[in-house]
């Protein structure tokens, strides 16, 4: 059994070595972000956090707010694991896997941003139970990281299961993952949850300090999720030629087309209450959509963002939109990056403007900041395709442990 | 199973400490430490003139009210509603002591029993360190000013000053942006 | 810069420490001595402000022996002299039994000539470029409390300038710290004299606790900050004044270096106002009993329910 785990592991190896020219200059283009983004950071380990354009009065700014999204495409991984296992939908079950390596490759994005972001990474055992000393269960950070480890776990273990029985030619044996994948499926509502109550159970920052937060957290996920899922397999089956059924990215669509909605309505929700009680605590509010004394960086970013949210909403809900591919995957584009502003930075940022003592510091990231940012998510990107180019030879039934029963 | 559920929340609930009234801190059943004696400043050594005898002694006292042009030239009586002359409060036949209205004399050491005797408010907020300035230990002895330390009697109210330097602007902001153009109609959006 | 022959190099340092730990048995001391190799790789590239050996793998403030606190107050005391040339001395006095601190600021005197401001920045070794200030004082409208209408940038020739008041804000030292709670490692807490502090060899840099706080309080290190020799106060607390490195969180601890020895905060000595009161809160004939016992005191943003040592008062 061991043995043949690691001819599982060799054969992945080889598999992700295997490609053209294309998927070679794909390599090397995401390689070169990834090598460009590591100066950077080294650079930011040398001078310190300076390097960025965080300061005292905005503590935080792209790193955790790539986080926070990406929390949310990480958990948006159940949006095909619920329909597959809950609803046993056929089309949409053949392809969980590839949802759930995705949710891999998101992970190890979130924590490389939160690596990135802390001021000692030398110290990161001070996290680990047993060895360090962990502010369990008071401090809602403690939480995230018990939350999103498990998480990977969970979702690696499903992954490495499913993939490594394929690849052994057996039936995967459901009592050793279906009570995992159900298990999974809390787990992701749980990741996105704690990241939110993260912000919310700050009284000292109003704009977060909502019950709405967490709902809306898990809606803006639940959109921009499968927008992306969407995205990645239309990738695989054009240039993988892995047979993903209609029926599955249909499913998906309907899927953003009721979360886009919910999510604008939050948003509206709250902007309602913010703004029609003329409260102090309205201040953030009031800089992010119209500008506070004379500062207004966010308004155009924002405003854009529900631009292009209430832009994939009509895409989605339109069938004369979305049943051309073309504009379905601008839709999912839009609804992609106007959930990563009106999330990430849309969210963070405003936070912390005004300060607790009502100064206005207005934050945009330096290019440290960017080019490490940059980097990570071409570490994803990298991930999730070294993972895709073992998983689908193996769905497709090319990648095997006896060569004679590969097709 | 619902019951469970309950007990798990509530478990959970209770072990983050949510649910709680915020406490304060209780040790007061620890006795309570002393907090020391209290010195008050000595004014005569911080007195460049003092003794007053030692140029006032050649000289009669004058005490019609005049504008002075040889000496104490400076002290011009600016305190209040405050009228008078100068022996309202220095002592005529004495001028090394102040007295009180009563005729009690004071020596400048004491004279915040003089600065006292109008202002008993502030006079009872001194006594009890809550006004002026105390010095030292909060446990051992503690120095505090008396009243002429910050309030010239001539001219009392506390001396503007000038401050120390702003805070530095978050390296992110450039002094342009500093100060931001007042918003025209604050609150009232 | 003058480098003191006995103070052994980091090569040297890293020897010894392994000496010591291979003799110790334990998957635990194995596993940092793994990360230990890591982080010395990490260490070549971040130049001399990296950890030290000994640093990376110094335990939880709370899980230290006295001897090793005592070694630990040597080495940093070293330290300081192979890089400023000035002999420090660290003590770690321990709060005092039967003692909470409060403090309590009179608005009606404040000028707002930020003496504290700086005095609290010479008793606590704090670094001017880039400069960091525990004191934040506010220049108010009158007859407002509106923080958004304050500003801390004011800048006269003269205080107090006209239809303003002065509102300095520091840590308040809650008894329902969210910064406390915020910290996933616990490097930082309340002391049972009601001070909060960090241990500044703990804190892992995520600035949590700043996001928390409602008073903005709390400074991060966002770079190695340093203090000219000349500046160096050589009196300095583990908890409270020693030196500080980059990418760490640090507050006002009340000077617990002074205080926990009988002594007034900085910030308190300085004021030319006689605006700051400190005391203990136990003792009814303090200070700080009278002013709460007997004026109208209240704390600031009351409704997130910190409970603050900090009180403002008129007077």
């Amino acid at each position: 059994m061991v043995m043949t785990f690691i001819r599982f592991l060799r054969a992945a190896a080889l598999a992700m070595l295997r490609g053209g020219r294309g998927y070679y200059l794909w390599l090397l283009f995401l390689t070169a972000w990834i090598a460009l983004g590591g100066i950077a950071y080294v650079h930011q380990l040398r001078v310190g956090l300076v390097a960025t354009n965080m300061v005292d009065q905005v503590p935080w700014g792209a790193y955790i707010a790539n986080f926070t999204y990406l929390v949310g495409m990480a958990a948006a991984a159940v949006m095909l694991v619920i329909p597959a296992y809950v609803y046993d939908d056929h089309a949409v079950h053949d392809v969980v896997v590839l949802g759930e390596l995705m949710a891999v490759a998101v992970l190890v994005m979130c924590l490389s941003f939160v690596m990135v972001d802390i001021g000692r990474p030398d110290r990161f055992w001070h996290l680990i139970p047993g060895i360090g000393r962990f502010n369990w269960p008071s401090s809602m950070l403690s939480w995230d990281v018990i939350v999103l480890n498990g998480y990977l776990v969970l979702n690696l273990y499903i992954t490495t299961y499913l993939l490594f029985s394929r690849f052994r030619g057996k039936p995967p044996t459901k009592k050793k993952y279906v009570p995992f994948v159900f298990l999974a499926i809390v787990w992701a509502v749980s990741i996105h949850t704690v990241t939110a109550f993260l912000y919310s159970g700050m009284g000292a920052r109003p704009h977060w300090n909502a019950a709405i937060l967490a709902p809306r957290f898990l809606a803006s996920a639940f959109a921009a999720g499968p927008s992306m899922v969407i995205i990645a397999f239309s990738v695989v089956r054009d240039r993988m030629g892995l047979p993903i059924k209609d029926e599955a990215l249909n499913r998906l669509r309907q899927i953003v087309a009721v979360t886009m909605l919910i999510n604008l309505f939050f948003f509206f929700s709250e902007i309602f209450t913010e703004l029609y009680s003329f409260k102090d605590h309205a201040a953030s509010m009031r800089y992010l959509l119209f500008g506070l004394r004379g500062k207004h960086l966010l308004v155009p970013y924002i405003w854009g963002a529900v631009a292009l949210d209430v832009f994939a909403a009509i895409v989605f809900t339109t069938r004369r939109l979305y049943s051309h591919p073309e504009v379905l995957r601008a839709g999912c584009a839009a609804a992609i990056v106007g959930v990563w502003v009106e999330k990430g930075m849309g969210l963070v940022i405003p936070g912390f403007v005004p300060s607790p003592l009502g100064e206005i510091v207005e934050y945009a990231p330096s290019f440290t900041e960017f080019c490490v940012s940059a980097a990570i998510w071409a570490l994803g990107a990298l991930i999730y395709t070294l993972l895709l180019k073992v998983a689908v030879p193996i769905e497709l039934g090319k990648l095997r442990l006896d060569p004679e029963a590969a097709r | 199973m619902g019951r469970l559920a309950l007990l798990l929340a509530a478990v959970g609930l209770t072990a983050c400490g949510i649910g709680d009234e915020p406490q304060r801190l209780h040790t007061s059943h620890l006795p309570p430490a002393p907090s020391g004696s209290v010195r008050v400043e000595a004014r005569q050594p911080l007195l460049p003139t003092f003794p007053c005898s030692r140029c006032h002694d050649d000289r009669t006292p004058d005490p019609t009210e005049r504008k002075l042009t040889q000496f104490h030239t400076q002290k011009i009586l600016k305190h209040g509603t405050l009228g008078g002359w100068c022996y309202r409060c220095h002592t005529k036949d004495d001028i090394d002591e102040l007295h009180l209205s009563d005729g009690t004399r004071v020596s400048f050491n004491e004279a915040y029993e003089l600065c006292g005797s109008c202002h008993g408010d502030k006079f009872r907020d001194w006594k009890a360190g809550i006004h002026g300035l105390t010095t030292g230990f909060w446990l051992g002895e503690r120095v505090r000013r008396s009243c002429p330390a910050c309030h010239d009697p001539h001219n009392p109210p506390f001396a503007p000053m000038t401050p120390e330097h702003p805070p530095a602007l978050p390296r992110t902001v450039s002094s342009s942006e500093a100060t931001p153009e007042p918003e025209a109609n604050h609150g009232a959006e | 810069m003058a480098r003191n022959e006995a103070i052994p190099t980091q090569g040297e340092r890293v020897e010894k420490l392994a000496e010591t730990r291979l003799g110790e048995e334990g998957s635990r001391r194995t596993f940092l001595k793994v990360l230990g190799a890591g982080a010395a790789a990490v260490a070549a590239g971040c130049g001399d402000t990296a950890p030290t050996t000994e640093e990376f793998f110094r335990q939880h403030y709370k899980k230290l022996t006295d001897k090793e606190k005592q070694r630990i107050f040597r080495r940093v005391e070293e330290e300081t002299l192979a890089r400023t040339g000035v002999q420090t001395h660290i003590s770690d006095p321990p709060p005092i039994d039967g003692v909470e601190f409060a403090y309590a600021l009179n608005l009606s005197v404040c000028n707002g000539s930020r003496r504290c401001v700086e005095a609290c920045a010479r008793e606590n070794n704090l670094p001017d470029d880039p400069e960091i200030r525990y004191i934040r004082v506010m220049e108010m409208e009158a007859g407002s409390l509106d923080f958004e209408e304050a500003t801390a940038n004011y800048d006269h020739d003269k205080v107090p300038a006209k239809d303003k008041f002065y509102l300095p804000v520091q840590c308040h030292q809650c008894d329902n710290p969210p910064c406390v709670r915020a910290c996933p490692v616990g490097a930082t807490w309340k002391e049972p004299d009601g001070i909060v502090v960090v241990d500044y060899s703990w804190c892992i840099g995520c600035r949590f606790c700043v996001v928390a706080c409602p008073y903005f309080a709390r400074r991060f290190n966002w770079t190695q900050p340093s203090v000219p020799p000349e500046r160096i106060n050589p009196n300095q607390g583990y908890l409270s004044n020693r030196p500080r490195f980059k990418g760490v969180v640090e507050k006002c601890t009340f000077c617990l270096h002074r205080t926990r020895k009988g002594r007034l905060p900085a910030c308190l000595e300085a004021c030319p106002t006689g605006a700051r009161k400190f005391g203990n809160l136990n003792d009814p004939n303090s200070e700080i009993r009278k002013i709460i016992e007997s004026k109208r005191v209240y704390v600031l943003k009351e409704d997130l329910a910190t409970l603050p040592r900090f009180y403002y008062f008129f007077a």
